[in-house]
């Protein structure tokens, strides 16, 4: 007659496993210090990384970003020259137009444009696409947010860092799962 | 130069305390008044540095902010440290 085993757990748990070979030992050892080293030495980086992620998600609610209002009043084909808009915001804001314009942003569904100038404070013109009427002057914080954010704000070349932060992270995340489940493959 | 204390203060200071921190039984009081300190500083550091980088919100140009966001996680940690040292020197004498 055959022999049917008992696929039932014992209580307390049975443990006598296999040893573990010398490459599992090497791979779990690896996996903690990895996750141990990473994690110390990434510490500073993805705070900064996580809170100013977590500051541009939030970037309008918290005033970082203006929201500028504005009710058309004409199409998109009366509107002013652009030269005609830098122009009147740059008389709104002489200072940081000193350092001349970074860009340009128009709306047409909001019938405005945002000039940016590329001072150190990001200040930034709203106008009016047709009237030329300056809406709003202010800096735009979450510009600097989103250079930190990335890590452009040191120099060239340093966005490297956030770089650094996100693959110790993924690897964190390896690492971590490794350490969590193994052990319970085990069981 | 403060790029570079930015970078020796991210990874570093924290690598070498946590070289420190191993086998803390088999270290001597100093060095483990030095790695309680430097736990300390680093991470007094940290949130100093995370204030200083982030508020306000606009790029810094000089002054005491730019000095913090670049150096404080170097040097409040390497103070936290010499204090953590000196301490366990009195205590021990």
């Amino acid at each position: 007659m055959k022999e049917v085993r008992s696929e039932r757990r014992t209580w307390p748990r049975d443990n006598t496993h296999a040893p573990l070979t010398p490459r599992t030992r090497t791979v779990a050892r690896w996996m903690f210090h990895g996750h141990l080293w990473l994690g110390v030495m990434t510490t500073a980086l993805i705070l900064v990384i996580s809170i100013t992620g977590i500051l541009l998600n939030h970037k309008r609610s918290l005033g970082l970003m203006p929201d500028v209002p504005n009710t058309p009043v004409g199409t998109l084909e009366s509107a002013l020259p652009l030269a005609e808009l830098v122009r009147l915001a740059a008389l709104a804001a002489p200072e940081a137009a000193a350092a001349g314009v970074d860009r340009l942003d128009v709306r047409p569904g909001d019938a405005l444009i945002k000039v940016r100038f590329d001072d150190a404070l990001v200040t930034e013109a709203t106008l009016d696409l047709n009237s030329g009427r300056v809406l709003h002057v202010g800096e735009r914080n979450d510009v600097f947010l989103e250079k930190l954010h990335s890590g452009e704000i040191f120099g060239d070349g340093w966005t490297l860092l956030s770089d650094a932060g996100a693959v110790g992270l993924i690897i964190l995340i390896i690492t971590g799962y490794w350490l969590w489940l193994f052990p319970r493959s085990r069981q | 130069m403060g790029r570079i204390a930015l970078l020796v203060g991210l990874f570093v200071f924290p690598a070498a305390l946590l070289w420190l921190g191993h086998r803390m039984r088999t270290r001597s009081a100093v060095q483990r008044g030095a790695f309680w300190g430097g736990v300390a500083g680093h991470s007094t550091g940290i949130v100093v540095a995370l204030g200083a980088l982030e508020y306000p919100p606009v790029v810094w140009s000089g002054g005491i902010r730019e000095w913090l966001a670049f150096w404080v996680l170097l040097a409040g940690g390497a103070t936290g440290s010499a204090i953590g040292a000196a301490r366990a020197r009195v205590k021990r004498d």
